[in-house]
């Protein structure tokens, strides 16, 4: 593997560094423009949305629920009002058309730590560290809703570490912060994206609406690939990419179907050749000539 | 190695705020007074409903209403809460209006409604303290009820006597000029 320096410095000398960094960008401000929204009415009486990332409403009209925890309450044995329903149903759209993990690269709070971590690692080159299946999750996931069915409460959320975080800087952090520690140092030390990519029950969850959603990252020009691995480092779940990238002859599509792409875009960022692009998932065709059909951001590769 | 003791430090740590008895056994903490917000269901129900999602808190006109960290145990961790001596209830219902889960019910602004549907506690008199009862006559508590005449009555010297319509709003409390205060809430968790 590269030297961390050299990761992505292609796609800058040959992009330029703002379109090298375009879709981190866009993400670390959809990440602090939705925290700050929520922030601004505790902090400075400035009411856009009232509530937290479990439940809000926006304007005092757009009410938006997180469908994870709504499930875990109906499955406690509780029907919440039809307003929150009626959120749940209005975010679970969202995803089904924006990506289902978009929720974990471009909302969740926690994302920021764990990306964090993840950088910090390569920067001073940790390698190794535990295997954990990156199925592990949906066990969890499993294990969280039958808490929530035999305890009658959401007990999961207590201490899901994205909900603490998030509950921690509207209503003061308690020993939220032991578990944001522990998760950054595990993701650190322990296990290369260890908590989004192999743990967490609420990326698990955003995957299941990801399976059917529109929203794709496709390696629509794959015949450029030139191999230098730059998305493989970069990629939070990097077992996404080869399938696209390189099933022209197996016959498979240049689009991103795994669920667990997270539309973090970082592979479009540090692609010096400019192979990913965003797409819908019915754009799939193997034969690379009808790039004309994508939905394309980069008008110099389809022209 | 290392690793493994810390997947294991990590498991025990899960099971220990997992497991349901603990969470039970600390899930009271008696020397702690404190009220549910208006409406509020019965404790145990109230946990099981609440998303945490912080909204009575913020629809709060008074900001009476604060959050939990650990110091009620875990399973009240980020659930609504009202002291109210420092600050009490208004009663303006709108907590209840906003709660997207019924925790805290939702009981229009209305004497009766509010009578029969609010039962955060009932206000108790300590007469060795109250000034009015020591021939002092002082009759501030009589005068921050929002319910006068009916949740408390005032006698001679305006000594006040609380009747069953007390919801526990905690504004006489809140208002009693003695140090410690002579009329306090005694919660009630068992909901209206």
């Amino acid at each position: 593997m590269k030297r961390f320096a050299d990761v992505g410095k292609a796609a800058v000398t040959s992009k330029g560094w703002l379109p090298a960094h375009k879709w981190l960008l866009l993400r670390r401000s959809s990440q602090l423009s939705i925290l700050i929204l929520f922030l601004l009415g505790p902090w400075f009486g400035i009411w856009v949305v009232k509530g937290n990332l479990a439940s809000s409403l926006t304007l005092e009209v757009l009410p938006l629920s997180d469908p994870y925890v709504v499930l875990q309450s109906m499955l406690a044995g509780h029907l919440p009002e039809s307003t929150a329903l009626l959120g749940a149903v209005v975010v679970l759209l969202f995803y089904l058309l924006m990506g289902g993990r978009a929720y974990c690269s471009w909302v969740c709070p926690l994302n920021i730590v764990t990306d964090t971590a993840s950088w910090l690692r390569r920067r001073i080159g940790i390698k190794g560290g535990s295997r954990i299946s990156r199925q592990t999750r949906y066990w969890l996931l499993a294990v969280t809703l039958l808490l929530a069915l035999f305890s009658g409460t959401i007990m999961w959320e207590l201490i899901n570490p994205v909900s603490q975080l998030h509950r921690g800087l509207l209503f003061g952090m308690g020993f939220g912060w032991a578990v944001i520690a522990a998760v950054f140092l595990f993701d650190l030390f322990i296990s290369r994206n260890g908590w989004c990519g192999h743990l967490c029950p609420v990326g698990a969850f955003y995957s299941l609406p990801g399976l059917l959603s529109i929203l794709r990252v496709s390696a629509v020009s794959r015949e450029r690939c030139d191999d230098c691995m730059d998305c493989f480092v970069v990629c939070p779940e990097q077992q996404v990419i080869r399938p696209a990238l390189k099933g022209a002859e197996n016959n498979i599509g240049p689009v991103i179907l795994s669920p667990n792409c997270t539309n973090c875009g970082r592979c479009i960022d540090v692609c010096a050749q400019n192979v990913f692009q965003f797409g819908t998932r019915f754009h799939n065709s193997t034969n690379s000539s009808n790039t004309h059909l994508m939905v394309g951001h980069n008008k110099e590769v389809i022209s | 190695m290392q690793r493994r003791t810390f997947i294991k430090a990590m498991g025990a740590g899960a099971a220990t705020a997992l497991a349901p008895t603990a969470v039970k056994s600390a899930r009271f903490r008696p020397s702690l007074r404190y009220l549910r917000p208006p409406g509020a269901l019965a404790e145990e129900e109230f946990l099981s409903r609440c998303i945490r999602c912080g909204q009575c808190g913020e629809a709060c006109p008074n900001r009476c209403i604060k959050y939990f960290s650990t110091e009620n145990g875990v399973a009240s961790l980020d659930t609504p809460y009202i002291i109210p001596r420092e600050k009490a209830c208004i009663l303006c219902m709108k907590c209840g209006e906003v709660c997207p889960t019924d925790a805290i019910a939702a009981i229009p602004r209305e004497a009766g409604a509010i009578i029969s549907g609010v039962k955060m506690g009932m206000a108790r008199v300590d007469k060795k303290i109250c000034l009015s009862y020591q021939g002092k006559t002082c009759g501030v508590c009589y005068r921050a009820c929002p319910l006068p005449d009916v949740a408390i009555r005032v006698g001679m010297l305006e000594q006040p006597h609380v009747s069953q319509a007390c919801v526990g709003c905690g504004l006489c409390e809140r208002s009693c000029i003695q140090i410690p205060q002579a009329i306090r809430i005694i919660p009630n968790r068992k909901g209206a």
